[in-house]
């Protein structure tokens, strides 16, 4: 890691070439440090890994005159290439669903925004945007400790406090502690109040969970609310509570929360998936990354089970006899995945290449190519190849991790990706059968 | 899509009929529908022996049924009839005679197990039939001469007796019947017939002590709450499974056959009318995670099994 930190330095202080943009390819850590000192959010241009026209196009806009000052003016910004190795650990850490990007995220690591690349939104309105919720949210900081000081103590006022809260995803526990000693002790008990508490998405085992779920009119109140809303209230409080788990370092706090989420599915791959997903968040946020290591792997072997059977056609068989004609023709009902099988391969190579820097011990290097094997497979591009051919190399597969490598840089080329400039190298080093570090080269 | 939904709809107001050929289109629930909503697709084609009819499961291009009539209203089962399961695999076989079950029987079930075999003579059961459950363990065994006199034995999956007695000329219960209690292995109800006619009957708790009421005990399984809380269980849970979209229609229908075993439990549920693994998965789900129901009670003073079929329809809406 040593070799790291010093690439890291000097990258630091590098101004990204392209169209003169603001961005920097800073270490992650670093540009919080920043945030806290300069009271401004992080803004993390999380950068595409196939498609660099798309980068580019965004560089131009983001490069531009009075952008470009609004961002040096505004916030930190960071540019979270795919070679980044930060880049991982922030899709982790942010349960990234989009391959690219732009984050806001404050000094504490909170996500404060996020748009992806091909939402219709000007660059003006999504920085405007980001700096109201900044706004929004010491607002709503003042106006919490402006109550607590104030005499006469409106229960509406309060509601819509805590709402808004709920809104910019910000801590509402002491909010709803107060609420409760509020509520009419005969109101408790209602749907309004306990849909209320529900939709605020309460930290687990926090009081007002507890009230909430104790109520004998709970599950009537729970099952009245949308389906789709009740899944993003589970999710909002087992990321909550996570947040809390990782902050106080509580351990058997994040097993528990583990366990709740496990409990919000109804099928045996939703509840490791769910249970997994906690404890990778804690054991990423508490910086254990042995211990991460050890639930993502079979979090990503079983990942890549779901990729197989989701991307594998099944032969169509032969009709056994002649069909009617009219039953030939018939257009039925047909379920269309609308995932593409590069979204899944870019998936599977980003943890394979996560693994491959952090998991010194080769622990989990099988699984790791196997990932980076199968995103191969579905999307040959350059970053994939790449990815496969280091992965290959420590492996000790070396013929073929050479083949990989040279399609890599011959694919990377078309397109003129500025970070695989050190591919050749490494690429030399794989002929010379010379040691390749992962932490640094292997970016 | 949209040019496409009246044209479908004027389709379906047509019957194609020719004097040889019928065809019609059915949803999941065998009732006559538009093309672009039915699951079955019906082909009729008179023949030199009668009309003989071919019902195709639509989505997977599969028969469902093959058999011969002896009218073109497909009133009068008239010939051999093969019922299949959508994957192709065989589930009934047997002739009809006169709309009437005619010789050797055979059911299927969808792990291709034999689950039934009877021989029948103008209707009705003639000699050994057996029944199986689904792991072949043997769960009944009937007798009966040509006159219906015979005996009739039943058993639970685990080998333990569930039934005994004997019929009478034209398959009628006669004499002591003894019912058990699949969970204690004692009696439940001990019956005593004459021709066919219930006499006298004497029912018996689960541990075997005596019960004063012997008012009939049938009820059908049902689930806890209000009317309709079935309805409002799968419907608060229902969701289209991430990342797919349903193309060709608004609407996807997976039909779930489950068993409400005798505690109370869903068991054994499978989607008998798939749709696609993501969907059929979530309306399994749905259906296997079921809080316990108030299990079926059948005349004999004790706990069976229920059987039930649930269509789930997951509807599209366009945002």
């Amino acid at each position: 890691m040593k070799h790291t930190g010093l690439l890291i330095l000097i990258s630091c202080v590098t101004m990204v070439a392209r169209g003169q943009l603001p961005f920097l390819d800073m270490a992650y850590k670093m540009a919080l440090d920043r945030a806290a000192r300069e009271d401004k959010l992080v803004c993390l241009l999380y950068a595409s890994a196939d498609c660099e026209s798309c980068n580019e196009a965004l560089y131009k806009r983001l490069g531009a005159g009075r952008v470009k000052q609004q961002i040096a003016r505004s916030f930190i910004p960071v540019r979270i290439g795919p070679e980044s190795g930060d880049r991982e650990h922030i899709r982790q850490l942010f349960d990234l669903k989009m391959s690219s990007g732009i984050l806001f995220v404050d000094d504490k690591n909170n996500l404060i925004y996020s748009v992806p690349y091909n939402i219709r939104i000007s660059v003006d309105s999504l920085l405007n945007e980001a700096l109201r919720r900044q706004r929004s949210i010491a607002i709503l900081k003042e106006k919490e400790k402006s109550y607590f000081g104030q005499n006469g103590k409106n229960i509406r006022d309060l509601e819509a406090l805590i709402a808004a809260k709920t809104t910019l995803e910000q801590d509402t526990r002491l909010l709803l502690t107060e609420y409760l000693s509020l509520v009419p002790k005969d109101s408790i008990n209602t749907m309004p109040v306990l849909q209320f508490l529900a939709r605020q998405a309460p930290v687990y085992e926090s009081r007002a969970y507890v009230t909430m779920v104790r109520s004998p009119l709970f599950s009537e109140a729970w099952y009245s609310i949308p389906v789709e809303t009740r899944s993003r209230i589970n999710v909002q409080i087992f990321e909550k509570s996570a947040k809390v788990a990782a902050d106080t370092e509580d351990e058997a706090f994040a097993g528990r929360i583990a366990r709740f989420a496990a409990s919000t599915y109804n099928n045996e791959p939703g509840r490791k998936y769910a249970q997994r997903r906690v404890m990778m968040y804690f054991y990423l946020r508490t910086k254990d990354i042995t211990r991460y290591l050890d639930v993502a792997a079979p979090f990503y072997d079983d990942y890549l089970q779901f990729v197989v059977a989701e991307t594998t056609a099944q032969p169509a068989a032969a009709p056994a006899e002649d069909l009617p004609e009219a039953l030939l023709k018939m257009n039925t009902a047909t379920a269309v995945n609308t995932v593409s099988p590069a979204v899944y391969a870019r998936y599977l190579s980003d943890a394979a290449v996560f693994f491959y820097r952090n998991d010194s011990a080769g622990k989990y290097l099988s699984n790791a190519l196997a990932w980076a094997d199968k995103s191969v497979a579905l999307a040959p591009g350059f970053l994939n190849q790449h990815v496969y051919a280091l992965l290959l190399y420590s492996s000790g597969e070396k013929e073929r991790a050479i083949r990989y490598e040279t399609l890599a840089i011959a694919e990377s080329k078309k397109v003129k990706a500025a970070y695989t400039a050190d591919w050749p190298r490494i690429l030399e080093k794989m002929k010379k059968g010379e040691r390749i570090s992962p932490a640094g080269g292997g970016n | 899509m949209k040019p496409i939904i009246p044209i479908l709809l004027v389709l379906a107001a047509v019957q194609f009929s020719s004097a040889q050929k019928v065809e019609k289109y059915f949803d999941h629930s065998w009732k006559e529908c538009a093309p672009a909503n039915a699951r079955y697709y019906s082909l009729t084609l008179k023949t030199d022996s009668g009309w003989a009819r071919k019902d195709y499961y639509i989505r997977e291009r599969k028969r469902q049924m093959e058999g011969l009539y002896a009218d073109a209203e497909c009133k009068i089962k008239n010939g051999r009839f093969t019922y299949f399961y959508p994957d192709g695999d065989i589930e009934t076989t047997g002739r009809f005679s006169e709309d009437k079950r005619e010789g050797l029987w055979l059911r299927f079930a969808q792990n291709q197990q034999l689950v039934d075999s009877s021989v029948y003579k103008a209707g009705r059961v003639i000699g050994t039939a057996l029944k199986w459950n689904n792991a072949g363990q043997l769960t009944d065994s009937l007798v009966l001469n040509a006159d219906g006199i015979g005996t009739r034995l039943s058993w639970f999956g685990d080998g333990t007796i569930a039934s005994q007695g004997t019929f009478s000329a034209g398959q009628k219960q006669n004499g002591t019947w003894t019912y058990y209690h699949r969970s204690t292995g004692e009696k439940s109800s001990v019956e005593q017939y004459k021709d066919g006619l219930l006499v006298n009957r004497q029912y018996f708790s689960v541990s075997g002590a005596p019960v004063s009421d012997t008012s009939n005990t049938e009820k059908d399984a049902s689930f806890p709450g209000e009317k309709g809380a079935w309805q409002t269980y799968l419907l608060s849970r229902l969701t289209l499974p991430a990342n797919y979209k349903i193309e060709n229609s608004d609407r996807a229908v997976v039909v779930v056959s489950f068993v409400i075993n005798e505690e109370g439990q869903v068991e054994e549920a499978f989607a008998s009318s798939p749709f696609h693994p993501a969907f059929d998965k979530i309306a399994l789900d749905i259906i296997r995670a079921s809080p316990k129901w108030n299990p079926a009670m059948d005349a004999h003073n004790r706990k069976v099994k229920a059987y039930r079929r649930q269509p789930v329809t997951f509807v599209q809406t366009r945002r």
